[in-house]
C-alpha cells in the first residue's frame, strides 16, 4: 500500500472494494476486522 | 493514508451451502459490516450505485442514512453517485440531510459510473453522456458554493435564486470526483480544484500514475493548493491470514463478476486463478501485512503492488 502511494506521488486515501457474489458474510466481517486491526495501523505508522 | 472500505451490496451465494441470501438479509449484513468497520476504527465505508440486478445498492444515500445512524465515528460516502441521471438539487439535499444525521461525517464522491443502465432507466440519452455530467457538476457546485443559486442549462430546469436546503454540518461537504481512466475526467477534477477519487478496477495501480500526475498539474495551472488535490484510490482487495487464503477466497467470486462484465463488453473471460496474469492476480487479491514471515506461507511475487512479506497462522 505504501509504494503503491509512492507510485502516485502520495494518497490520502485508500478503499478497498470488498464486495464478491460467493464471500460468506463471515469472512467478509473477518476481512474487516484484519484491514482495521492489522493493516490500517501498520500503514499509519509511517 | 486512511483506509477504508467500499461496497455495492452484491447480491451473496453462500459458498458452503448454494443459499443465495435474501435481499433483506444482505442489507442487514450490509449494516453489520458498517458497524465493525466504525468499531475497528476504519477511516470510511463508500457505497456504490448501480441498477442492475445483482447489486442492491441503487440508493445509496437510504444505506448511508441507516449506516449514520447506527455509527459514531467512521467516514460514509458514495462511491460513486451516478450524478448524470440524478438531479443535483436532490443529490445536495440527501446528501447535506446525511450530513446533519451523521454529524459531519459525509463524502459524496461523485462520477459517470461504470455501467449505463441508469440511462435508459431514467430516460436520459447516451449521446448525453459527457455534457449530462459537466452540466450537472456545475450545478452541484454552484448549490455547494451557496445557499441561493442562480443556474440555467441544457439538460434541467433553470433556478433562479431559489434556495436548497438543509446545509451540512461540515463547512464546506466533501465533493470528490470519482474518474476511472479517462483523461478528460483527471483533467477536469485538477482543474476544478475537487479531489479525486481514482478506481482502479483492473490493471496495476502505478499505471495510473501519468493520469494522477495530469490531474495535478491541471490544478496547480488552475491556481489550486496542492491540499485541495487530494488523490484517494478504491481498489479491489480482502484480507485474510495469508496470501493463498485471500486469493483462494475471493477468486470465485472474482470470477463471476468479471465473466459477466467480459461478456457484457466482448472482452475474454477470466479462465481460473492461474490463467490470470500475475500482475493482476496481486493487484487485485492479496492486501498482506508487511511483517517478514518464513516463506512457507508462499506469497505472491511484490514487484505489482510492493508486498515485501506476508503473514501466515
Amino acid at each position: 500500500m505504501r509504494r503503491v502511494s509512492e507510485q502516485l506521488g502520495g494518497v490520502d486515501r485508500m478503499s478497498l472494494q470488498m464486495t464478491n457474489p460467493r464471500l460468506a458474510h463471515a469472512d467478509l466481517l473477518r476481512g474487516i476486522e484484519l484491514l482495521g486491526t492489522e493493516v490500517a495501523p501498520q500503514v499509519a505508522a509511517d | 493514508m486512511h483506509i477504508g472500505v467500499d461496497s455495492f451490496v452484491a447480491a451473496v451465494t453462500d459458498p458452503a451451502t448454494g443459499r443465495q441470501i435474501g435481499p433483506a438479509e444482505r442489507m442487514g449484513h450490509l449494516l453489520e459490516e458498517i458497524a465493525l468497520a466504525d468499531q475497528v476504527g476504519l477511516y470510511s465505508f463508500g457505497i456504490g450505485e448501480h441498477h442492475r440486478p445483482e447489486y442492491y445498492d441503487s440508493a445509496p444515500a437510504v444505506i448511508l442514512a441507516a449506516a449514520a445512524a447506527r455509527t459514531e465515528r467512521i467516514r460514509l460516502g458514495s462511491a460513486v453517485t451516478v450524478l448524470s441521471a440524478a438531479d443535483p438539487v436532490r443529490v445536495f439535499q440527501e446528501f447535506a440531510t446525511l450530513d446533519l444525521i451523521s454529524k459531519g461525517r459525509i463524502d459524496l464522491v461523485v462520477g459517470r459510473g461504470s455501467f449505463t443502465e441508469a440511462f435508459p432507466l431514467f430516460g436520459l440519452d447516451l449521446a448525453d453522456y459527457d455534457t449530462l455530467f459537466t452540466e450537472k457538476l456545475d450545478l452541484l457546485l454552484r448549490i455547494r458554493a451557496s445557499t441561493a443559486v442562480t443556474w440555467s442549462g441544457r439538460h434541467r430546469p433553470a433556478l433562479r435564486g431559489q434556495g436548497v436546503f438543509p446545509r451540512p454540518v461540515q463547512d464546506e461537504l466533501p465533493i470528490w470526483i470519482g474518474a476511472g481512466g479517462s483523461p478528460a475526467s483527471f483533467a477536469r477534477a485538477g482543474a476544478l480544484g475537487l479531489p479525486l477519487m481514482v478506481a482502479i478496477i483492473g490493471g496495476e495501480p502505478r499505471r495510473f500514475a501519468p493520469l494522477v500526475d495530469l490531474y495535478r498539474r491541471a490544478g496547480a495551472q488552475a491556481g489550486h493548493g496542492p491540499e485541495r488535490l487530494k488523490v484517494g484510490l478504491h481498489v479491489f482487495g480482502y484480507v485474510a491470514e495469508s496470501t493463498e487464503a485471500a486469493a483462494d477466497t475471493i477468486y470465485p467470486g472474482w470470477e463471476e463478476m468479471f465473466s459477466t462484465i467480459s461478456r457484457e463488453r466482448g472482452s475474454p473471460r477470466p479462465r481460473g486463478p492461474s490463467s490470470m496474469p500475475p500482475p493482476a492476480r496481486t493487484a487485485h487479491f492479496s492486501w498482506v501485512t508487511r511483517r517478514p514471515w518464513p516463506t512457507r506461507c508462499g506469497g505472491f511475487p511484490s514487484s505489482s503492488v510492493g508486498w515485501t512479506g506476508c503473514r501466515c497462522r
